[in-house]
């Protein structure tokens, strides 16, 4: 009996085994195509594996991105040991610049604070930071994403604003265990609430994988100038409003373009922004029908 | 007593028979890294491509498919691409790079090169053609261009050092005269 399972088994198997080996490439070319055709329509169960891996080959990431970043930060000191003396100059004019913007600093908080006692505005929740060191660049023609060493371990949620010291660079789009992906301000699928900090006109950053990002669904009677500031608008509750992104670089045909004000080809380090924003909840039943009751 | 060496034999031809794929993962992760220059993420080479290619045309039988299916799996994954995108342009590469194994065996480097360089412009067009498929937009074409120049560049950086390791460590598979 068994002898007769082992030999049915064999005849099926044998042909089998041939078919795969002739058209191994093409079934694999198949099945490449419908991951694809998957994570373009249920991008849930992709983002499942992507973590999967992710979170697999993190550590030799980390181990690897150490000496490489030791050694980009030599060549940067040795650079800068080049341009001690100009940079000391110009060092030596932003303190002086700075120290009067420190003034006009303290005299604005005194009065936020006086006018928000009047006011008895609520505040809003305060942000927290998480600081990641940056483990992957994309290494693709088509994505502009860095890998951070930070995940859900480290309380990291998706939608978070990843930035640096010079504004937003992106924002957390897939939280594996420990790292997380941070999608670039100017990737294909970045899209952020944004409004001109000067003119308070929203817009929608969006990237198209060049260097810089265009804004969209501005009205077209909006009054922009190059050199304008974005900042986060905040709308949607997901990114916390008031972060810098950039600066508009040119305006030709009313097609605006911003230039990110953090420097995307060499980030190290990114803080990431946890902001819980104001959510509607609904009131269970009784609780509404209390609220009413006290209420005279 | 014969037995136990066999054992340890059979271990170490089995490592030797696994460096190419090794090689290849390890090399995937490597271009993944933040690496020096300011905006190198976009055109990095593609690393993976030189080892499928190099591996297809001297041991293909060391580098099987299914290898090259999940080093694709991995680049998409860790560079935050469409899963399977990487999969498909590396699977073509090997598909094309074993038709002509006959045509490269015994060449010099420079004609393979060559030749790895006009398939490389093959399956980078390809790819940018699905990538623009999948997101229903052309893609902007300069970073697949520089990084299909990037990659042809560097291949006998790799190619030489797998030369080595094809001579020390395995032998080139002979290949029968057409």
């Amino acid at each position: 009996m068994a002898r007769r399972t082992r030999g049915s088994l064999i005849r099926v198997a044998v042909p089998i085994k041939a078919l795969t080996h002739r058209f191994g490439l093409f079934l694999l070319l198949l099945s490449a195509m419908a991951l694809m055709i998957v994570s373009r329509v249920d991008p849930d169960t992709a983002v499942d594996l992507r973590n999967g891996v992710v979170d697999t080959t993190e550590p030799i990431l980390d181990a690897l991105s150490r000496p490489v970043e030791s050694s980009n930060r030599i060549v940067a000191e040795i650079d800068s040991m080049l341009t001690l003396r100009e940079e000391n100059a110009e060092l030596r004019l932003a303190i002086d610049r700075l120290k009067r913007w420190e003034l006009v600093a303290r005299r604005m908080e005194a009065e936020n604070a006086a006018l928000r006692g009047l006011l008895n505005l609520r505040i809003e929740s305060k942000p927290s930071f998480v600081t990641a060191r940056v483990i992957g660049d994309s290494g693709n023609a088509y994505v502009r994403t860095l890998l951070a060493n930070v995940g859900a371990v480290d309380g990291i949620v998706q939608g978070q604003a990843a930035i640096t010291g010079e504004g937003m660079a992106g924002r957390v789009v897939e939280v594996g265990r420990r790292a997380s992906r941070v999608l670039l301000v100017t990737d294909l699928n970045s899209r952020i609430p944004v409004v001109i900090e000067s003119t308070r006109q929203r817009a929608v950053l969006t990237g198209d994988n060049t260097d810089t990002a265009r804004l969209a669904f501005l009205p077209r009677d909006a009054q922009v100038t190059v050199g304008a500031r974005v900042i986060t608008s905040g709308h949607g509750g997901v990114l916390m409003p008031g972060l810098p992104v950039g600066v508009v670089s040119s305006i030709t045909d009313g097609v605006v373009r911003v230039q990110p004000l953090a420097d995307l080809g060499r980030i190290e380090y990114v803080r990431l922004v946890a902001w819980e924003g104001p959510r509607l909840e609904v009131l269970p039943e009784p609780a509404i029908a209390n609220e009413a009751e006290g209420a005279p | 007593m014969r037995t136990e060496l066999d054992f340890w034999h059979r271990i170490e031809s089995g490592l030797r028979a696994s460096l190419p794929v090794t090689l290849a993962l390890l090399l995937t992760l490597v271009c993944t890294l933040p690496l020096g220059p300011p905006g190198l993420g976009q055109i990095m080479p593609s690393l993976p491509m030189i080892c499928v290619f190099y591996w297809t045309v001297y041991r293909g039988d060391l580098m099987p498919l299914v290898a090259t299916f999940v080093i694709g799996i991995v680049h998409d994954s860790l560079s935050g691409a469409p899963l399977g995108g990487s999969a498909i342009v590396l699977l073509t590469l090997q598909g094309l790079a074993a038709r002509q194994r006959r045509f490269f065996h015994g060449k010099t480097i420079a004609v393979v090169w060559a030749g790895f360089a006009a398939l490389t412009a093959i399956v980078q067009s390809f790819g940018w053609l699905i990538a623009s498929l999948y997101h229903l937009q052309a893609l902007p074409l300069m970073p697949a261009i520089f990084q299909a120049f990037l990659t042809m560049a560097l291949y006998p950086l790799i190619a030489l050092p797998f030369g080595v390791i094809l001579r020390e460590l395995l032998q080139p598979l002979p290949v029968a005269p057409r």
